[in-house]
């Protein structure tokens, strides 16, 4: 036996020693890998310099994403906006948005009519599909028509049309049955033109994978999917209506952790959302790039049905009692932002600088409470307010909340579930707090109205349930259908008044996303004005990897 | 093989069919419900939306459609169609189910191998002289979580050393080339990748196997025919493998079959922790998203595999013992 | 309990210790926040911080109360349905078949699916888990536990217990759960190692419980931070977790396997060694010369046989001249068997002492290969129970034929022929090289082994007790058989036995064994005329 135990602490010590010893080797390793990516470089330098007319190419990108299905139209996976950036690749919009923000696309040029009501879209005349095919008005009319009667599965609210009519060749009309502000980012910048040859004989479009449902117009095509692996292999569409894209190819892989890989070479490119991380590998020699505005934010949906949650002071009690400013500084390592009460993101151009904000405050939260009714007891908790939090994958921030409510003297007991018991809960109203954390608030405002008026059949709010605040309701069908810059942001900011005094949810932080790249291979890459299709603070936006004039 | 036991076979299997529609349905939330997200989800979906989807997969006919459906596919051999994945289960589960049966299967057989092996040895050493350093050591190794020492190995020679890749079953997107030189390199890929993996699982179940094998033996070297063996001077190769082998493996041999079926769930961990695209993480997928098709193709495999190994089992075990030829004794008793 | 175990009880009373008194040894809460981030061990967190600036240490001892608490509930609650439906099925018919086929759909669905699918959505509760985990493991016991029952249940003192009282409750509580013991202490410490490792792999997989402190998420949350593997920080965040679940896990499996090590085969003693033989005496006796005569096969002289300390068989003396046969007499546990089995050199561990002469050459100081030559070739045996003695897998010519082969470079059709010779020669059909030992009778069994002692003609033939399994007519046709056999090749014969009617139809020479001692040894006849010991005319008496 002594024998036995005297061995087992051999092994321990012998890990911790190889452990350690390799503590110091760590920076060896990196500084090859370094040398491998500069030995890449110099290669494609070396390979560039032969033919010297094209000296901004690229020959291979490689990122890193989860697996998201067969990237067509139809069968790409929703969970996470991985999925759809993808089949944006091959698929192109009438509209879409870079760093200056949106610009024409598939389209040259739009006319809105008076009453809001009517878009004319003139097409590009030397657009061509994949297989060679030109693109014509009836693809797009035909694009629309058919998810009316196929849903897209990806934010696809195109219930607004009324009419999609060819009015020639290269030009097409869009007639909506009521105003709808954000649609050319929403709508038109979403959904992607299908040719019309291929799909219109296709009966199942959600099990059709064959090579022609990836027949798009977009500067890449898909030379390559690894379906058990989640592996994609692009290629450049040299044929590409705004020219051939500067990286040749570009592969994503289905890595384990990204920020891990790109340490040791397997990526080129990562998202961290660990701000420490993000230091780390600046450290060794990576470019950083912050997304902005920021596009995220982690929040409580408060159950305004329930007897004690419906009171607004309780949930404001809740907002002070939460230091939100530490709970960010713990899960994201720093870099931290509050979240803001009225929801859009102080660095968003939609943010109401005047907005109430929560500062924290123990005492103040305490009193609150008090005057609630709600007294403590000898053990300093407040018996009659015991709340669950339900979270799916957010535990930690949950965590958190836990040990500062206690403080207050709330009880607050975490049920942690998995996504769809998580969803089907919201749905069933069978919850008090739920823990939620998703991208998406920097784009078009019109988000608030989605969540709050029981749009979204999600668990983005309480869902099916409408904010029950007249004036709330009143501005949100307002805004959505106000062109007018300048008015629509006055109606926003009340808004978010609103929203920051009732507090029906509570932002608890935005998370700035870093973009981690080696600029000596490609430095391309750009923060996309409110998020590439209107929400995601991501940096794949294809058109990084065009030359553009 | 007897009446009885067809029947018995019979009943788990239509209990395990019955069980196998319910079972997912029994989990909170559908399929559509992980389709809108959690608490991490990225984009909204309309209500239209929600209603296609539910007609779509079928999930708004009332149950016992839903079940008829679900028994008129099993007769035709149609598992449906994936949630998840849009694609057919059948293709799904063939895809993935390869690089399990590589994993688990070279597995098993070098732990099954290298098990036997060492618990004869160790039963006779322990009648000679002490086998015990050598059984606390195997009795260490199967107390090991198989997620732990996938761990350690992971950190150890693919973090740290850099020796193993880190997740994968391939490199991305490789090209090994035409004829012989193609194929060496194909199968090194694949060898460096599941390496750790393998080892993870040999050494995890090498110590049951061992430990069972080691008990049996020990068993049989107590019964007068192998001091019979013994005295007849018979070489310690002959004595070991002609006459103790062969009756220390009949216990043991049904508990491998069995084991053998288990493994391939058992995976799971190991395939969570290196990534591997193997069976285990579809599976735990499909859970995940409440992938009712996906659920139902994975449970029915698996508890085939099951009762396959049993049956197998059953049929072989006679003949393995020439003492009962009637196949009397089944795993069902 | 052997060391080990006490060991092993002693840590575990250690862990449940630490567990109780996890607030007192703890200066953080587990959960609490205070520390900085990825702290390395220092004074104020011994084994340093995660990220989230939690104390390492006491996320360690607070993480033995969820294992324990898991293990130890899953251990108990599964080991009591085990017993209770193992004796229920044991006891009952009906329910037998109910119990039967339901521990057949368990052991059959995969059980990690299952756990994963009622995890999966009740991440909150431990006790779901516990539940779960408690349900999937009771039948593999409960058919343990019934077997035993099933067999106790034939034993006297229960059917004698049933007789008198009656009362099944009561023998079951009484008398056959005492009997079940060992099975339930194993079946116990099994399923909580199980649980503890079941526990950690879930929480592991995520689908551990947040309220909870468990080393199981510890290891997730290290697990699924790249920082982990980018900093040196896993050195603190992954080992002691990792650590404390193999000294646990380790611990339970060496307690719950540590009878197996230590159980003893328990050999026949008869009584403590009054007094060492001193080795100068026997080397004394030993180095007389005149008693290794030619014309004597085996001399046993001054041997005495010791396992640890008790002795089997002490200071024997005798010899077996050629042609001769000598019976060896006792009762049973009189060192009879030891006898033989030190010619054949089959003590195995035991201590040996005083000298066997083979045709003059000491077998005690040859070394293993020698003695290997002889086996079989020189010396063979014929057994006890002929049945038991074949190896059941193998058939009758298979095990003859491979004496030939290994002994006397037969190639195996030679061998063939030579096997079918032999099995003629003891009359038996030669259809019986094909056939198993369970398919021909108890005599031809017997036959069998006579022809597989005959087959490399050797000098002694060692018959221990051949005809005690036999009816009284096999019996003599038997011991004729083996009589013709060695007069005709001319073979010495060591027999042993306690009957004293086999005595007279076979010996030259008697040998009289009593608790370990030779108490006679004389010719046939005079042993039979005038026995000079109180012991040898009992057994006359009784013969």
């Amino acid at each position: 036996m002594r024998k036995v135990l005297l061995g087992m602490i051999a092994i321990l010590l012998l890990t911790f020693m190889t452990a350690c010893g390799n503590q110091e080797a760590t920076k060896p390793v990196i500084e090859k890998s370094d040398e491998n990516t500069q030995a890449e470089a110099s290669e494609q330098e070396s390979s560039n310099a032969e033919e010297k007319e094209n000296t901004k190419e690229v020959a291979h990108i490689r990122l890193g994403w989860a697996n998201s299905g067969f990237p067509s139209p139809f069968t790409f996976s929703p969970n996470g906006p991985g999925g759809y950036l993808r089949t944006t690749f091959i698929f192109d919009t009438l509209t879409w948005k870079d760093d200056q923000g949106m610009k024409p696309w598939l389209s040259e040029k739009w006319q809105i009519s008076e009453d809001d009501r009517t878009y004319t879209f003139t097409l590009r005349n030397n657009v061509k599909w994949h297989d060679g095919e030109d693109l014509h008005a009836d693809d797009v009319k035909f694009t629309f028509e058919y998810f009316k009667q196929h849903p897209f599965g990806w934010h696809g609210d195109i219930s607004m049309i009324e009419a999609v009519e060819v009015v020639n060749e290269s030009t097409v009309k869009f007639v909506l049955n009521k105003p709808y502000a954000p649609f050319l980012q929403e709508v038109v910048g979403i959904i992607p033109i299908i040719p019309e040859h291929i799909w219109s004989k296709v009966e199942d479009p959600y099990q059709y994978q064959e090579k022609e449902a990836l027949i798009g117009t977009g500067p890449y095509t898909l030379t390559s999917y690894e379906a058990e692996k989640g592996n994609y292999l692009f290629t450049a569409n040299s044929e590409y209506f705004k020219g051939k894209p500067i990286v040749n190819e570009i592969s994503y892989i289905n890595v384990k952790d990204r920020a891990l890989s790109l340490q040791n070479g397997e990526i080129d490119a990562a998202m961290s959302l660990n701000y420490q991380q993000m230091l780390q590998l600046k450290e060794k020699g990576f470019d950083v790039i912050q997304s902005k505005p920021t596009g995220s934010a982690v929040r409580f949906v408060f159950n305004l049905q329930d007897d004690q949650l419906k009171q607004k002071e309780l949930r404001q009690a809740i907002a002070y009692a939460l230091d939100r400013k530490t709970i960010a500084e713990k899960v994201l390592g720093g870099n931290e932002m509050v979240g803001s009460a009225g929801i859009i993101p102080p660095d968003s151009d939609w943010y109401n600088k005047d907005v109430k904000q929560y500062e924290y405050n123990v005492e103040k939260a305490n009193k609150m409470l008090d005057d609630l009714g709600y007294t403590k007891n000898e053990d300093g908790m407040r018996k009659d307010l015991v709340l669950n939090l339900l979270v799916s994958s957010n535990a930690k921030n949950a965590q958190l909340a836990q040990a500062m409510l206690k403080n207050v003297g709330i009880e607050l007991n975490i049920q942690q579930v998995d996504t769809a018991t998580f969803t089907s809960l919201m749905g069933e109203n069978n919850y008090d707090i739920a823990l939620t954390g998703h991208i998406g608030l920097s784009g078009d405002p019109d988000f608030l109205r989605i969540w709050f008026m029981g749009q979204a059949s999600n668990a983005y709010a309480a869902r099916g349930k409408v904010f029950e605040n007249e004036r709330f309701i009143q501005l949100a069908e307002e805004q959505v259908m106000t062109l007018n810059e300048e008015k629509r942001h006055d109606l926003v900011n009340e808004m978010q008044d609103i929203l920051a005094e009732e507090l029906p949810t509570l932002l608890l932080y935005h998370r700035p996303f870093y973009w981690l790249y080696n600029d000596e291979q490609f430095a391309g890459w750009f923060n996309t004005d409110g998020g590439i299709s209107d929400g995601i603070p991501l940096w794949e936006n294809k058109s990084a990897f065009l030359n553009e004039e | 093989m007897k009446n009885k036991t067809i029947k018995s076979y019979l009943i788990v299997f239509i209990l395990i069919i019955i069980l196998n529609f319910f079972l997912p349905r029994i989990l909170p939330g559908g399929p559509v419900a992980f389709i809108q997200g959690g608490d991490d989800q990225s984009f909204i979906m309309t209500e239209e939306q929600k209603a296609h989807l539910l007609s779509y997969y079928g999930l708004d006919l009332p149950l016992h459609e839903q079940f008829y459906q679900y028994i008129f596919g099993i007769l035709t051999g149609d598992f449906g169609l994936s949630i998840l994945y849009k694609t057919a289960v059948t293709t799904l589960i063939l895809s993935h189910m390869k690089w399990t049966l590589f994993l688990v299967g070279i597995a098993s057989i070098i732990s099954i191998l290298l098990g036997i092996i060492l618990g004869i040895l160790s039963a006779w050493n322990k009648r000679k002289k002490n086998d015990a350093p050598f059984f606390l050591a195997m009795l260490m190794l199967g107390a090991i979580p198989e997620f732990i020492l996938g761990m350690v190995l992971l950190i150890l020679f693919s973090t740290k050393l850099g020796w193993f890749p880190f997740s994968g079953s391939t490199t991305p997107f490789a090209q090994y080339g035409e004829g012989i030189i193609g194929i060496i390199a194909g199968m090194k890929d694949i060898l460096h990748h599941s390496f750790l993996p393998m080892m993870t699982l040999t050494v995890v179940n090498i110590s049951s196997i061992y430990l069972l094998m080691r008990n049996a033996t020990f068993d049989v070297l107590k019964e007068p025919y192998i001091y019979t063996a013994e005295v007849k001077g018979l070489p310690l190769k002959r004595l070991l493998f002609r006459h103790t082998f062969k009756n220390a493996f009949l216990p043991v041999f049904t508990l491998i079959m069995l084991r053998f079926g288990f493994m391939l769930t058992g995976a799971i961990f190991v395939e969570t922790v290196f990534s591997y695209p193997g069976i285990g993480k579809l599976l735990q997928e499909a859970i995940l998203s409440r992938d009712y098709p996906l659920m139902q193709g994975l449970f029915l495999i698996f508890t085939i595999t099951i009762l396959g190994m049993n049956l197998i089992a059953d049929m072989v075990y006679p003949k393995l013992d020439p003492r009962i030829r009637r196949g009397e004794r089944t795993v069902f008793e | 309990m052997n060391k080990q175990q006490r060991f092993g009880y002693g840590l575990l009373s250690l862990f449940t210790l630490l567990a109780i008194a996890a607030p007192l040894v703890t200066k953080h809460a587990p959960l609490d926040f205070d520390g900085p981030s990825l702290s390395l061990p220092t004074i104020e967190y011994w084994f340093g911080t995660n990220e989230l600036g939690q104390d390492i240490f006491s996320q360690l001892i607070y993480g033995i109360r969820t294992s324990l608490f898991v293990s130890f509930m899953v251990a108990g609650i599964s080991t009591f349905i085990s017993v209770m439906l193992g004796l229920w099925a044991g006891y009952h018919e009906k329910a037998d078949q109910m119990i039967n086929g339901l521990a057949n759909v368990i052991m059959v669905i995969p059980n990690l699916l299952l756990v994963l699918i009622v995890v999966a959505f009740t991440k909150g509760s431990l006790w779901v888990l516990i539940l779960t985990l408690a349900f999937l493991s009771w039948p593999g016991y409960m058919r343990i536990i019934r077997s035993q029952v099933l067999t106790l249940r034939e034993r006297e003192f229960v059917k004698a217990a049933i007789t008198f009282q009656g009362k099944h409750s009561y023998i079951l509580w009484r008398h056959i759960l005492p009997q079940l013991y060992p099975v339930i202490r194993a079946k116990l410490l099994i399923t909580a190692q199980m649980a503890v490792i079941t526990e950690a792999s879930l929480s592991f997989l995520g689908l551990g419980n947040p309220n909870t402190v468990s080393w199981g998420m510890m290891l997730h949350d290290a697990f699924q931070a790249s920082t982990t593997f980018m900093n040196a920080s896993w050195q603190w965040l992954l080992i002691p977790p990792t650590s404390a679940l193999l000294l646990l896990t380790i611990n339970l499996s060496l307690i719950a396997n540590g009878d197996q090590r230590k159980r003893k085969t328990k050999k026949r003693s008869i009584g403590k060694l009054e007094k060492q033989p001193n080795e100068k005496e026997i080397e004394n006796k030993s180095s007389v010369s005149d008693l290794e005569q030619e014309n004597n096969i085996v001399t046993v002289h001054h041997v005495t046989v010791a396992y640890d300390d008790s002795v089997a068989v002490s200071n024997v003396s005798f010899s077996v001249g050629k042609g001769e046969t000598c019976m060896l007499v006792g009762e049973s546990g009189a060192g009879k068997s030891t006898i033989a089995n030190a010619i054949m050199g089959m003590l195995g561990r035991a201590t040996i002492e005083g000298s066997i002469f083979f045709e003059g050459k000491n077998l005690l100081k040859m070394n293993q290969k020698e003695r290997q030559k002889l086996r079989w070739v020189d010396i063979s045996m014929v057994f006890q129970d002929a049945r038991q003695a074949l190896n059941p897998l193998l058939t009758i010519g298979e095990q003859i034929n491979e004496v030939l082969i290994v002994h006397s470079s037969y190639r195996l059709q030679a061998a063939q022929r030579e096997t079918e010779h032999l099995l003629a020669e003891v009359g038996l059909d030669k259809s019986v090289t094909t056939k198993y030992p369970h398919e021909i009778s108890g005599g031809m069994c017997s036959r069998a082994v006579i022809a597989m002692a005959l087959a490399n003609k050797p000098k002694l033939i060692i018959a221990d007790e051949p005809t005690s399994a036999l009816d009284p007519v096999l019996r003599k046709k038997i011991l004729e058989l083996l009589k013709d056999k060695i007069e005709t090749y001319e073979i010495s014969l060591l027999f042993i036995t306690h009957d004293i009617g086999i005595v007279a139809e076979l010996a030259d020479q008697v040998v009289v064994m009593k608790d370990g001692n030779m108490i006679e040894n004389r010719n046939v006849f005079q042993w039979f005329n005038q026995p000079q010991t109180d012991y040898s005319k009992k057994l006359l008496s009784y013969g």
